[in-house]
């Protein structure tokens, strides 16, 4: 489902079905999820192509955050001046773009699995973050890759102490997420400062063979960007 | 013409400079304030913005007075003597004025609300529309706007809705002695789990607080997102009452049982009641 595709055209994968198809004034879009629920829309256009790829996955149900939240199941306790690299899952928002020349337009967001919030800090400083709990890993698991993303995350202890770690908060601003027919990808790091504070950032990795890098909801939004970085001074 | 003599040493000539001046000044300003606005509409927030366009146009303005004063050869060291007694005079007059543009300098630097900011000042309920030098502007939910002097602004209660990024709310939800409020717990929670804007920390407290007289009262805090919470706390309600009457628990509703004593076969003994319909002597 991933990738360029030309218009009219129809899929269906994991319970989601796409289908553009031409009326007399350009395209009809309809969205159709697995609960039955529908979404059309008009598109007035001549030609033109569809592209659809993972985005940040803090729009929906609403966007009323720039930050989304991983919670561990486990807690890891990592070593002075250790540092560690492990996987684990981070929910997909997959962005419907239209494109003509290299003019991208949003049309839709849908998402698979169920949204959930949650205040990371107190309620005056704190920040309201996208929440997904989720497992660790060593390896790379598998995953489906309209429901779930990999995130590969390496974590380094700069403090001369033991450190634990429960959650990581990321800023969606910026984010890189690279995919291919099986899975979608995200790399981020954390460097804890002391036991209740670190820097969190997604960064581009090394061009991994096979993998394309996603469009960006927020770049095609032409919203400026000043920070991707995320200070965690609220507990780890 | 131009040579005339107006007042004192002040020639026409210089009134209209000094007049020019000025409206020179407060035109810049006008633009300036323009140009601020537009290229930074959308990288910064609007109260930021709104303040900084402020302080821009009341220097500007102020340079163009204190430069059109000097054109008629008045200087501020001189109004300042000059101004004497009936500085004092106009300060007496003037008093709510300047204690008004005082609060809203306050206003400006303490900032306890901001432009968009969900208040309560004084009693009065509304979204703050704009803080000027002197007054501030609020839009109340009834659609009509309400100017309020700075001054009583500074020194009124003041209640932000929206000072925090969360906010918590809460229900008593009161069942029946015979329905079993373990379930009912159960039920709400599950409904509170999928709902995506109640969080998942601060968690939501669901727990029996009261056994009153028709009733056994759950009660229900939810912590939600600032901009969300008024449209869940409309919705929430309703739909805990619906997802529990899906499980046949239902809400309480008060009941009264009555008895007469000639109805009874022995005045001296107190009827049992074991259930609401099952009643024995």
């Amino acid at each position: 489902m991933y990738g360029t595709h030309d218009i009219p055209t129809s899929m269906k994968e994991s319970g989601l079905s796409l289908d553009f198809s031409q009326v007399d004034y350009g395209y009809q879009y309809t969205c159709k999820l697995a609960d039955n629920k529908e979404f059309n829309k008009i598109i007035l256009v001549d030609k033109a192509r569809v592209l659809i790829n993972p985005v940040e996955p803090i729009n929906l149900p609403k966007h009323i955050t720039n930050y989304l939240m991983l919670e561990f199941d486990k807690n890891l306790t990592i070593a002075p001046h250790q540092e560690k690299s492990f996987f684990a899952t981070f929910p997909i928002e997959i962005g419907i773009f239209i494109f003509k020349r290299r003019e991208f337009e949003p049309i839709d967001i849908i998402s698979l699995l169920p949204a959930k919030y949650s205040l990371y800090g107190d309620p005056r400083i704190g920040v309201v973050a996208r929440y997904h709990k989720t497992e660790i890993y060593s390896q790379q698991p598998e995953v489906d890759k309209l429901h779930y993303g990999i995130i590969h995350i390496t974590v380094r202890n700069s403090d001369a102490q033991w450190n634990t770690i429960s959650k990581l908060v990321l800023n969606a601003y910026g984010m890189k997420l690279f995919y291919n027919e099986k899975l979608v990808k995200l790399y981020a790091s954390m460097k804890i400062n002391n036991e209740i504070s670190a820097e969190t950032e997604c960064f581009t990795p090394p061009p991994e063979k096979g993998f394309k890098k996603a469009m960006e909801l927020y770049v095609s939004k032409k919203i400026a960007i000043t920070s991707s970085k995320f200070l965690m001074m609220e507990g780890i | 013409m131009l040579d005339t003599i107006v007042w004192g040493k002040i020639t026409v000539l210089q009134l209209i400079i000094a007049i020019g001046i000025f409206i020179i000044s407060i035109i810049v300003s006008k633009i300036l304030s323009m140009y601020v606005r537009r290229s930074l509409k959308n990288k910064a927030s609007k109260d930021n913005l709104e303040i900084m366009i402020k302080i821009i146009s009341y220097a500007i303005m102020i340079i163009g007075l204190i430069w059109a004063l000097s054109v008629v050869g008045l200087k501020l060291s001189g109004l300042l003597v000059a101004g004497g007694i009936m500085g004092i005079v106009i300060g007496f007059a003037s008093q709510s004025i300047v204690g008004n543009l005082i609060s809203g300098i306050f206003l400006m630097i303490e900032r306890p609300i901001r432009i968009g900011d969900t208040v309560n000042i004084n009693g009065s309920t509304g979204i703050i529309e704009d803080i000027r030098i002197i007054s501030t502007t609020i839009r109340t939910f009834d659609g009509y706007q309400m100017r309020i002097p700075n001054e009583k602004v500074f020194t009124a209660n003041i209640s932000n809705f929206v000072a925090n990024v969360v906010r918590r709310f809460e229900y008593d939800v009161g069942i029946r002695y015979n329905d079993d409020a373990d379930k009912a717990i159960t039920i709400i929670k599950e409904l509170l789990d999928k709902e995506p804007f109640a969080l998942k920390n601060p968690e939501p407290l669901v727990w029996v607080n009261k056994l009153s007289d028709n009733a056994v009262n759950i009660n229900v805090k939810i912590w939600a997102p600032i901009s969300e919470w008024w449209a869940l706390k409309t919705s929430m309600l309703w739909r805990i009452k619906k997802a529990l009457e899906v499980e046949g628990i239902e809400i309480a509703f008060p009941q009264r049982v009555l008895w007469f004593g000639d109805s009874r076969e022995n005045n001296d003994t107190l009827p049992v009641v074991t259930s609401e319909k099952n009643i024995t002597q």
